[in-house]
């Protein structure tokens, strides 16, 4: 049976480093309008949480 | 988010029953800013507002999410009532030392569960680089640890990070260990770009001169999985 390996953070962060431009920046003045589905009413009151953005669209 | 109109997304949410928060990203000037080609498209932004991931959300790992989770806030501040209003201007210059110290100054229940998220977010942004650490994964606890160190200043967590960076500055063998790791990271760039079996079985080959230079590390355990992921991708490779 093949053995799995849990990669590194040090894997997982370079190994991203390596997929996209941008992994280590400090994105300022994210702005997103009618948020919905939360209590908060602008990006800025993620401050300290994680947050995952996914841009999506349909057809 | 999407740049989609507004009638049509709220259909589709509810369609899916989607339960994310979401929001419109007007013109698509984030989309602009983060180069963004192709959707769908994820980024994953860690507790002090930094990129630590882009990509295709189905090639997001549990991994990276648990390190973005590490030291995030478990009580968002959209709940925080207005008297913490100085707790989240010193958060959002990142500053805990001196948003700890304004939540200790927080009366009632409500304060208590402010203090309390934000020792469960400070403790959290030095476990995973003490994680890294024990588990000899060098590059990465000094990755984090720099991450972490300007925000943790002031606190004993922070004092606990600085001798663990310094014990990784101090030790030759952790150096060894890092400069290995930035060979493997070249290797994995090269990785990415391998077109046919020749070049694959090339890489293969000096991922495992990698392993034998640094037997029983981190860098022979992560050359062992890019080996395995290389020697998937070859077989659709001609």
């Amino acid at each position: 049976m093949m053995r799995r390996f849990m990669l590194s953070a040090a894997a997982l962060l370079l190994g991203s480093l390596a997929a996209a431009q941008g992994v280590g920046s400090t994105p300022k003045n994210i702005e997103l309008e009618d948020l919905a589905q939360t209590e908060a009413t602008s990006y800025d009151q993620f401050l300290g949480r994680a947050v995952l953005l996914e841009f999506f669209a349909f057809w | 988010m999407t740049s989609e109109g507004k009638e049509k997304t709220e259909a589709w949410v509810q369609g899916k029953k989607a339960l994310f928060p979401y929001g419109y990203d007007k013109g698509g000037e984030l989309m602009r800013y983060f180069g963004i080609r192709g959707i769908p498209h994820s980024v994953l932004l860690d507790a002090s507002g930094t990129v630590i991931w882009r990509g295709h959300p189905a090639s997001l790992r549990d991994e990276v999410v648990e390190s973005a989770l590490a030291g995030a806030l478990t009580h968002p501040v959209y709940d925080w009532p207005e008297s913490a209003s100085p707790v989240r201007q010193a958060l959002a210059q990142g500053q805990y030392a001196q948003a700890i110290e304004a939540a200790g100054k927080l009366t009632g229940e409500e304060g208590a569960r402010i203090s309390e998220a934000l020792r469960v977010m400070v403790q959290g942004r030095l476990s995973v680089v003490r994680r890294a650490f024990e588990a000899g994964d060098y590059l990465g606890a000094y990755t984090l640890g720099k991450r972490s160190e300007s925000i943790l200043v002031g606190l004993d967590e922070g004092k606990e990070l600085k001798e663990m960076l310094a014990k990784i500055d101090a030790d030759p063998k952790a150096k060894a260990i890092m400069k290995g790791q930035e060979q493997l990271a070249r290797l994995t760039l090269e990785q990415a770009a391998v077109r046919n079996k020749r070049a694959a079985q090339d890489i293969i080959n000096r991922l495992k001169d990698l392993q034998e230079a640094y037997p029983d590390s981190i860098v022979w355990r992560d050359s062992q999985a890019a080996i395995e992921k290389m020697q998937a991708a070859m077989r659709k490779l001609r």
